[in-house]
């Protein structure tokens, strides 16, 4: 090879590690090479003709609406090179990108932003709709989905880093208005029919792992089924962030992850998951669940008004999940409850949250075929013989319930190892104690929990804690923290004003008894609900008084 | 300094590579006690002044990144001598200090350097904190070495006159063990001077008696292990520093730096510096109450962040290691048994193997990459695990949890990325349960506890 030759090549390389820009603009002409806002193509689907490489950028224009199908199939950027799908803007001449939102509509596509097989892809900046119904036929097809944003394999491989941020998806349903659904389908377990869904993270391969997934500040509001869901049979999503979102009115719960190992799920506000304001939506749904998954950190998470006739909690703690930590969020007006873990899980902790008025379903009233509870450990799993919680760890929360709600309480006779203080149940009516509310738990013999270490709790009054719970508090306090609310509370409101009763009122807490691991970040937290530190002994209840 | 690029490019060069090295090089190790990992000038202390610990440092190589295998004394020390993590045989904690107690020591089934050495014709003598045993059948001259000046347990007060306790069988109370008289082997002594010139001296002895054979001197100061307590004369060459304790301090540290300047002299007067390694480096690192200074690192002895462990660590060989080296992978003290038992072809258990590695080809360019492929910790009693693989440092303990920090750029551990790297941690942990699964729980009872001291 000449010496010349060699330097076109390397200049050709180097080219390409600089990586290409693709424009879309509305003005643009589907002739140009796309290559610049001033030769931009018109369609999304020209996108379709290249191939993208590392370093690669795709531009939608600010403010612009497109229709179609963004298509991301077997695209490997790196980790110094990305590949970027984003927005610009042209004023006065000048190309700024990042800039304002553009909208991409899936029309009669099933997705309108579909990643698969890829690694190292940044989207950010786009308002995505999928709203065109796909059939109007509610038994006839196999079970379909619409999805805002698709992220899923299916090629064995290793797939890294994808993130999504500043997206504004909503409206994404499957049927046309008018659709509505039988309160049957609402009862199974997560929907038979076909739903639109905000944003989905799909690896069912055994041999296929997805690492290091990012969804951030972004909105999620008005699809039939679940905001944000990630789902792997195999477990094999590892590494999720999922920060500063707002997931609003999803007709099924706000985020929900299966088979995900190490996430961090912080900052965002899910508002009315298990929505019925529109009868294409499923119309129940916890904010956030958690299924078969380990090591996952919810905190500072604001759940509120999750509606629907099971379950339906601000958070709940589904089966088979180990190390899941609740610490720091607050959540209010959730039918379903506040503190609900199933069976077979392994050291979860419910932490330093406030919980505002609860659980206020009432079986029976609505359709609900569950109550509404404050507290449940229930041993369901499934098919399989009812076993655990193991370890359940729920100290240092904040619970008021109004005069209006009975606080209701259940605990699986199959509960084995529990340890609840430093709590504030500020009941302020009565309290009372649930059976059989999953297929019958508590029909064949009395209690049997093991290791339930509870102790070190303020009480309102005597009533707050059910008396015909299998256990209860060996050294409860009672009193009146002294809480003074508005109608709609803040968390503020919470910090107990009868500071005498909660100061250095807490025991430090230590392993359950037969527990080896305790809980995975540690069993110190490192501040109260509003990150100040925890001076001296832990104070009761979720913040630290002054 | 030179970083190791230039020395590759030396030996490309073919500087170096006329150098051969000694088939039987003297070792000699000087380990000192709490000594913050800033508190030499080879790592940037601004307030102490060590010369001869940085000419000594500056000859040979500097280790940026170099570990002790746990982070208070005994164990530390365990894993130095034998080449090994100390858990593989139960040193997981500090040893008691009890003559009666014929297990509070190193297992007469694992070798120490003096042991290994003992074969292909070494003499071996320890000049100061010995800590493996105090029972007769744990003692030096039972261990292999020669030679013994100092004490058998894990600090000692530094004036002859404190020194009022005759028998290491009458120090019944805790602590009364400091101020137990000196041994010279087994016989009891009397001290003359401030006990680090002492040490000093008798290290100088050894190298001048033993300069025609191979030999291994361990010179283990106590200092600057508390009592905080030093001479005036080091004490006025410190009054630059204001705070009272950190002068006392740093005036222990110039007496040992007095002492490493007249050993180098020596080696250099008897015309062996060519012939003989020097390994400088501390237990642990600095204490968290003898006014010690571990830098940019976050934690101090006792922790396992890198202040606990990671350590003031150099060494010379004049003549085979190029001189101004920084060597920034990770090096373990346990690589200095292997270092010499390699160079001098001294046997060594198949049934025992070492952890450590020779440093020697690292260091002179002839060997890449890093000498391990990790490094780990484990505190038994307080579940602790720690490693680091590359630039990832994991940390894990009932307190606190899961930690991983990226040290290439959160040096003090800041940053706890565990979260959001769980693949890349839970991987790493799974090697660090394999480790454990080589290891056993401690043999001994563990030294009881004191209110306001720490061994």
């Amino acid at each position: 090879m000449t010496i010349f030759k060699y330097a076109v090549l390397l200049l050709a390389f180097s080219l390409n590690a600089i990586g290409a820009d693709y424009y879309l603009s509305p003005n643009g002409n589907n002739t140009n090479k796309g290559s610049a806002p001033s030769s931009a193509w018109k369609e999304l689907w020209k996108l379709r003709k290249v191939q993208l490489m590392p370093g690669d950028n795709v531009y939608f224009e600010e403010g612009a609406s497109f229709t179609g199908q963004l298509v991301i199939e077997g695209v490997r950027g790196t980790e110094q090179s990305p590949i970027s799908i984003g927005t610009f803007s042209v004023k006065n001449g000048k190309t700024s990108i990042n800039s304002g939102m553009a909208h991409i509509d899936a029309d009669k596509h099933l997705s309108a932003i579909k990643i698969v097989d890829s690694s190292y892809i940044k989207v950010s900046n786009l308002e995505i709709t999928a709203n065109t119904p796909i059939s109007d036929n509610l038994s006839g097809k196999k079970k379909e989905m619409r999805v805002g944003v698709l992220i899923r394999t299916y090629s064995t491989g290793s797939y890294q880093s994808i993130s999504l941020d500043n997206l504004n998806v909503h409206d994404v349903f499957y049927y046309s208005k008018g659709i509505k659904r039988s309160s049957k389908e609402t009862k199974s377990a997560n929907g038979t029919q076909n739903y639109g869904w905000g944003i989905r993270v799909i690896n069912n391969l055994p041999d296929a792992t997805i690492n290091d997934l990012k969804i951030t500040n972004s909105i999620v509001e008005n699809v039939a089924h679940t905001g944000i869901k990630f789902t792997s049979k195999h477990r094999r999503i590892f590494d999720v962030t999922v920060q500063g979102n707002k997931v609003y009115r999803t007709g099924g719960p706000g985020i929900q992850l299966s088979g995900v190992i190490g996430g961090l799920f912080s900052d965002n506000q899910v508002n009315k998951s298990g929505s019925h304001d529109d009868p294409r939506k499923w119309g129940r749904g916890s904010g956030l669940w958690t299924w078969s998954s380990e090591k996952i950190i919810i905190e500072q998470n604001h759940f509120t008004n999750a509606n629907g006739p099971g379950d339906s909690a601000g958070v709940h703690i589904d089966f088979n999940c180990k190390d899941v930590i609740v610490q720091y969020n607050y959540s209010a007006n959730n039918a379903g409850g506040f503190y609900e873990v199933l069976g077979n899980n392994y050291n979860t902790a419910y932490r330093y949250n406030i919980s505002y008025n609860d659980g206020h379903r009432v079986k029976g009233k609505n359709g609900a075929f569950q109550e509404g509870k404050t507290f449940w450990l229930s041993g369901f799993n499934g098919k399989k013989k009812r076993k655990g919680p193991f370890n359940s760890y729920f100290y240092n929360n904040t619970i008021y319930v109004d005069a209006s709600i009975v606080s209701k309480v259940a605990i699986d006779k199959a509960t084995d190892g529990a340890l609840v203080a430093n709590n504030i149940f500020h009941v302020i009516g009565d309290a009372g104690y649930v059976l059989g509310d999953q297929y019958t738990p508590e029909k064949n013999g009395k209690s049997n929990t093991k290791n339930f270490e509870f102790s070190n709790n303020l009480f309102l009054h005597s009533k707050s804690w059910p008396h015909a719970a299998p256990v209860s508090d060996a050294a409860p306090i009672f009193g009146d923290a002294g809480f003074e609310l508005s109608e709609t509370p803040v968390p503020e409101e919470f910090e107990p004003k009868n500071t005498n009763i909660v100061k250095d009122k807490g025991v430090l807490i230590s392993f359950i008894e037969g527990d080896v691991l305790g809980l995975y970040v540690g069993m110190e937290p490192r501040m109260d609900f509003f990150g100040n530190p925890i001076v001296g002994k832990p104070d009761l209840g979720a913040i630290e008084v002054n | 300094m030179k970083n190791i690029l230039s020395v590759v490019l030396a030996v490309f060069s073919g500087f170096v590579c006329s150098a051969t090295a000694q088939e039987k090089p003297n070792l000699i190790v000087i380990l000192t006690d709490d000594q913050g990992y800033a508190d030499v000038g080879f790592n940037g202390s601004k307030d102490i002044r060590t010369p001869n610990i940085d000419r000594l440092a500056q000859s040979g190589a500097r280790f940026t990144n170099g570990y002790v295998t746990y982070a208070v004394c005994g164990p530390s020390r365990a894993g130095l001598l034998t080449g090994r993590y100390q858990d593989r045989f139960g040193f997981g904690r500090n040893p008691v200090i009890d003559p009666n107690d014929a297990t509070s020591g190193l297992p007469l089934d694992e070798s120490m350097i003096s042991e290994v050495l003992e074969p292909v014709g070494y003499t071996s003598g320890i000049v100061g904190k010995w800590h493996m045993g105090t029972h007769p059948k744990f003692r030096p001259n039972k261990r292999g070495f020669d030679y013994f000046y100092g004490f058998l347990s894990g600090g000692h007060r530094y004036f002859p006159e404190e020194l009022t306790v005759e028998d290491i069988y009458q120090a019944v109370d805790n602590w009364s063990w400091y101020k137990t008289k000196l041994l010279e082997n087994e016989t009891k002594v009397e001290l003359d001077k401030y006990l680090t010139d002492k040490l000093s001296d008798k290290a100088i002895e050894f190298v001048e008696r033993e300069k025609d054979n191979p030999f291994f001197l361990y010179l283990a100061y106590n200092a600057p292990h508390t009592p905080l307590q030093a001479t005036q004369e080091y004490l006025d060459r410190n009054k630059h520093i204001k705070n009272k304790e950190r002068r006392t301090y740093a005036a222990m540290v110039t007496s040992v730096d007095d002492g490493v300047g007249r050993l180098l002299n020596k080696l250099e007067e008897l015309d062996i510096s060519e012939n003989t390694i020097v390994f400088f480096l501390s237990d642990n690192g600095g204490a968290g109450n003898n006014a010690s200074d571990n830098g940019p690192l976050r934690g101090h002895k006792g922790k396992y962040t890198e202040g606990g462990i990671r350590v003031p660590f150099a060494v010379s060989w004049p003549g085979t290691i190029p001189s101004g080296v920084d060597y920034d992978n990770p090096v373990s003290s346990m690589d200095i048994m292997a270092t010499i038992a390699e160079i001098s072809k001294a046997p060594v258990s198949d049934k025992k193997p070492l952890d450590g590695v020779n440093l020697i080809p690292f260091l002179t360019g002839n060997k890449q990459g890093q000498p391990h492929d990790a490094l780990y910790w484990r505190n038994f009693d307080k579940k602790v695990f720690a490693s680091r693989e590359g630039n990832i440092k994991t940390i894990s303990s009932p307190k606190s949890g899961m930690q991983m920090y990226n040290l290439s750029n959160d040096l003090a551990e800041q940053h706890n990325i565990s979260q959001s790297k769980m693949m890349k941690y839970l991987e790493q942990d799974k090697k660090v349960e394999n480790w454990n699964e080589g290891l056993i729980a401690p043999i001994f009872k563990p030294l009881q506890k004191s209110k306001n001291k720490k061994n």
